[in-house]
């Protein structure tokens, strides 16, 4: 009977709702209701540039390049400078480096434009910063390395000891 | 005993009426952050429209209603309170930010402190669906004495 009466009290509440939301200006459309956006097409968000616009990147300050690729595609040849993301020590690195106050552009790739794009939304998102802006490389690392931009090779160093650095 | 439950009746009814009041000046932005918490996005419009009126009136039957009516309430604040951690507690695990609904989030307005409060009301309300029924019981009409029955 208990039962009975928690639940009369829950449909007398969900009855007094919905015959306040249709008398109400502002009401929520049940039928055609859509979630906020926010997230999944944040305003401003990531923005493709050809491998010629990122070029001018290279040494910049303020500048974090991250690579969403395997270790082992890293450790073949990455771009000079980049983070590996997918490693938990880079990925902290990754952090401290987005916290900077410094911090004014991250350039995402990965083997594809498509694989980098939900990798650099969810580092957009994570930001939160409109002054920081998030690229992704169109055409991947194999765009980068076709047009004998810098590479180095070795594996991450924040991943491992620093006994492989980078090379040109 | 009776004062410390009355006190904590009046608490956790004015913890949902209050809640109930604020939910209901902006149901569209409350269905926005129910969607955020990426749990049951399709139910967030329906949640929104129910949920403030019903925190309303579990508040106020808590306070104002009979006895039975106060133990119907005090069970479904228990059920309802009881959800409402498990929805917050998986935000917190899973690292959603439900300002925006991001996964990663770092320091959303949902953390443990959230879950820990909910948590108290989740035992405020058993405490006073205990209660009630205790008293229910002690209150209700006793049987009659049993007739003269052929010892076996």
């Amino acid at each position: 009977m208990v039962i009975l009466r928690a639940m009369a009290l829950l449909a007398l509440g969900a009855a007094a709702g919905a015959a306040i939301n249709a008398t109400r200006p502002d009401r929520v459309s049940l039928g055609a209701y859509q979630a906020p956006v926010s997230c999944d097409q944040p305003a401003g968000g990531p923005v493709r540039v050809e491998v010629a616009a990122a070029a001018t990147l290279c040494g910049a300050s303020g500048v974090l390049v991250a690579d969403a690729r395997s270790a082992q595609e890293y450790a073949a040849g990455h771009i000079a400078g980049a983070v590996h993301l997918p490693c938990d020590a880079a990925a902290r690195a990754a952090t401290d480096a987005l916290a900077r106050g410094d911090l004014q552009t991250v350039l995402v790739y990965a083997r594809s434009t498509e694989d980098a794009l939900p990798v650099a939304a969810s580092l957009y998102r994570r930001i939160h910063r409109p002054e920081v802006r998030v690229l992704v490389l169109e055409g991947g690392f194999a765009a980068w390395e076709h047009a004998g931009l810098a590479c180095a090779s070795g594996q991450c160093d924040h991943c491992t000891q620093p006994s492989q650095g980078t090379h040109p | 005993m009776s004062g410390l439950v009355w006190v904590l009746r009046f608490a956790l009814a004015a913890v949902l009426i209050f809640a109930g009041a604020v939910k209901l000046r902006d149901p569209t932005a409350f269905a926005g952050e129910i969607a955020n918490y990426h749990l049951a996005e399709g139910l967030a419009p329906y949640l929104a429209v129910a949920l403030p009126p019903i925190e309303l009136i579990l508040g106020l039957s808590l306070v104002l209603a009979p006895l039975a009516w106060r133990r119907a309430a005090a069970l479904a604040t228990f059920g309802l309170m009881a959800i409402f951690t498990i929805a917050v507690t998986q935000v917190v695990a899973r690292g959603i930010d439900v300002s925006c609904g991001c996964f990663g989030g770092d320091s959303g307005p949902v953390t443990w402190w959230t879950v820990a409060r909910d948590l108290v009301l989740v035992g405020i309300a058993a405490v006073l669906y205990a209660y009630e029924t205790g008293l229910e019981r002690r209150l209700a009409p006793r049987p009659p004495p049993p007739g003269s029955s052929a010892p076996r």
